[in-house]
């Protein structure tokens, strides 16, 4: 006869009951493991003790971001008053029209020049964290910067409240500390608010281009968050991310995402880029063929084949943006894209250098 | 072979590696942490002060590394793949659990769904058989904080169990590993 309730007393005999599961290796496999693993990994040890000690070391508070601007901003070189015209091929006779460029610039998702300040925010629904930059000038305090932007913010279908009241601060060696009261929205959010919050954290000190993060609850170090247990220290991974576009809510404006994931090569990335589904959708249309990648002294030479088809102006320059932000990521300094029968499309010339952004975002989105 | 190595995998080998598995849930994953925690352990043996038993020294180490993998886990990587995986984790069970009763296999299939402090404690109180205060010693928790995160892990547990009985748990064939 089966059971449909049980008692206290009953739910412990069960878990008594929990087989035992043993490790199936052998001590001399183990040991063998454990000797070829011990070596690589003592470096990454020294960095929680380095951590430590730069916390006791003057902290600068940081209100503006470390990027610096870009001065070769070659895009610039644009001219409003140009036009792209469509290709004709594969694509529909109401589209197939010489369209202004005039009108893509406001809808740029890049900010191409000067300093920003890089939040990584969740979206209302909590599944993922966009980076969105405010063009700054002067050094203005980050959580005023935030304060400022927090009603578009809510606007574009993020969510402010985890960085609200945090602080930030960085030492010398990018080893950044995070202040936040004991009263914080995070302590008591669930485990996906301790995510959510973690993941903003992350996104926000990787664009100030920290590798490690502290943290302080008060005056004490540390946080205690119910769902993930006790944090002093997360290290900032490397990575390399593609770019998507993202709506974080129904009818909010498109932005772009990165990636959660990193990619070995930027042909990886780039293939990511254009057969991602799910909550993101592809940056890069399947109408467009890649032929090429080249490096070139830090210079990105992106060839498209003759036969592709560019689509509206405004994703076809979402495509080139998240093709230069992932460029960014791969630590490029400008792309040139070539081929496609195109001579520009938006700002974007075709067979010029163009010097990666600066920040992903920018607010105000359009 | 290492000295310390070898005593503290004769000794505690087997309850360090339970520990895990029943925390993560996978047997390759256990294994991985099963090793940082002898790296952490080795690297740090000589400043064992005694002040706790060996045992509930190691199992906090343990219980870092733990928490540490779940942290990671909670990366939006994880986190996508983790949602395509959902109908993997519901179908496989380990061997060890697939042989067992309904009863047995349901409760496991439950723990998955207690938050990381329920589990810890009802793993190291019921799976391992620590007492409360060696469960407190081991967490860094006051004894009241242990007995109160087993009551509300019991209750979820129990909860957990009588909707998924109730939904028809007992007709599900779950295929092993």
């Amino acid at each position: 006869m089966r059971k449909f309730q049980w008692n206290e007393e009953e739910m412990e005999s069960l878990l008594k009951q929990m087989p035992p599961v043993k490790d199936r290796r052998s001590k001399a496999a183990i040991y063998e493991q454990l000797a070829h693993a011990k070596q690589p990994k003592r470096r990454g040890r020294i960095v929680p003790a380095v951590v430590s000690v730069a916390a006791a070391c003057l902290f600068v508070l940081i209100g503006v971001s470390l990027y610096p601007s870009s001065p070769t901003n070659e895009s610039k070189k644009a001219k409003p008053e140009m036009s792209m015209t469509m290709q004709a091929k594969e694509v529909a006779p109401n589209e197939n029209r010489t369209m202004q460029a005039d009108e893509a610039p406001s809808f740029s998702r890049v900010l191409m020049s000067g300093n920003a300040v890089v939040f990584g925010l969740p979206d209302a629904s909590a599944q993922t964290v966009i980076p969105i930059s405010i063009a700054v000038e002067g050094q203005t305090p980050l959580n005023e910067q935030l304060e400022a932007a927090k009603a578009e913010l809510v606007n574009l279908g993020l969510d402010a409240k985890w960085l609200e009241g945090v602080t930030f601060m960085a030492s010398r060696n990018n080893e950044w500390t995070v202040h936040l009261s004991g009263t914080h929205p995070v302590f008591s959010s669930g485990s996906t608010g301790e995510e959510m919050f973690l993941a903003s954290i992350e996104e926000t000190v990787r664009w100030m281009g920290g590798t490690s993060v502290q943290f302080f609850t008060d005056a004490k170090k540390g946080i205690d968050l119910p769902n993930t247990g006790h944090l002093e220290t997360i290290t900032i991974a490397k990575k390399q991310r593609a770019y998507y576009l993202y709506a974080p809510k129904e009818g909010a404006p498109t932005l772009l995402a990165p990636s959660p994931q990193s990619f070995a090569t930027i042909e990886k990335a780039f293939e990511s880029m254009q057969a991602v589904s799910g909550m993101f959708r592809p940056s890069i249309a399947k109408e467009v063929h890649i032929a090429s990648v080249q490096s070139q002294h830090g210079d990105l030479v992106v060839q498209f084949t003759a036969d592709s088809s560019f689509a509206d102006s405004v994703s076809s320059q979402w495509m080139l943006e998240a093709i230069l932000l992932t460029a960014k990521e791969f630590h490029f300094r400008s792309v040139t894209f070539t081929g496609g029968n195109v001579g520009n499309i938006g700002p974007y010339r075709w067979n010029e250098k163009i010097a990666v952004p600066v920040a992903p975002n920018p607010l105000p989105v359009h | 072979m290492d000295s310390v190595f070898d005593e503290l995998y004769e000794k505690y080998h087997q309850d360090l590696f339970q520990f895990l598995f029943y925390m993560v849930r996978n047997r390759e994953q256990a294994e991985d942490l099963v090793q940082e925690v002898y790296i952490k352990v080795l690297r740090s043996y000589d400043r064992f002060e005694g002040r706790s038993s060996e045992k509930t020294w190691l199992l906090s180490i343990a219980k870092h590394v733990a928490i540490d993998f779940f942290r990671k886990q909670r990366s939006f990587r994880a986190k996508l793949m983790n949602a395509w995986k959902v109908q993997d984790d519901k179908a496989l069970l380990p061997e060890e659990i697939a042989v067992q009763r309904e009863e047995i296999q349901l409760m496991y299939r439950c723990l998955g769904n207690c938050t990381i402090d329920q589990r810890l404690v009802v793993v190291l109180r019921f799976i391992q058989g620590l007492s409360v205060a060696e469960t407190a010693e081991t967490l860094g928790w006051t004894e009241s904080k242990v007995k109160t995160t087993q009551h509300r892990a019991l209750k979820r547990l129990k909860q957990q169990m009588e909707e998924a009985a109730k939904g028809g748990w007992h007709h599900e064939k779950i295929p092993m590993e």
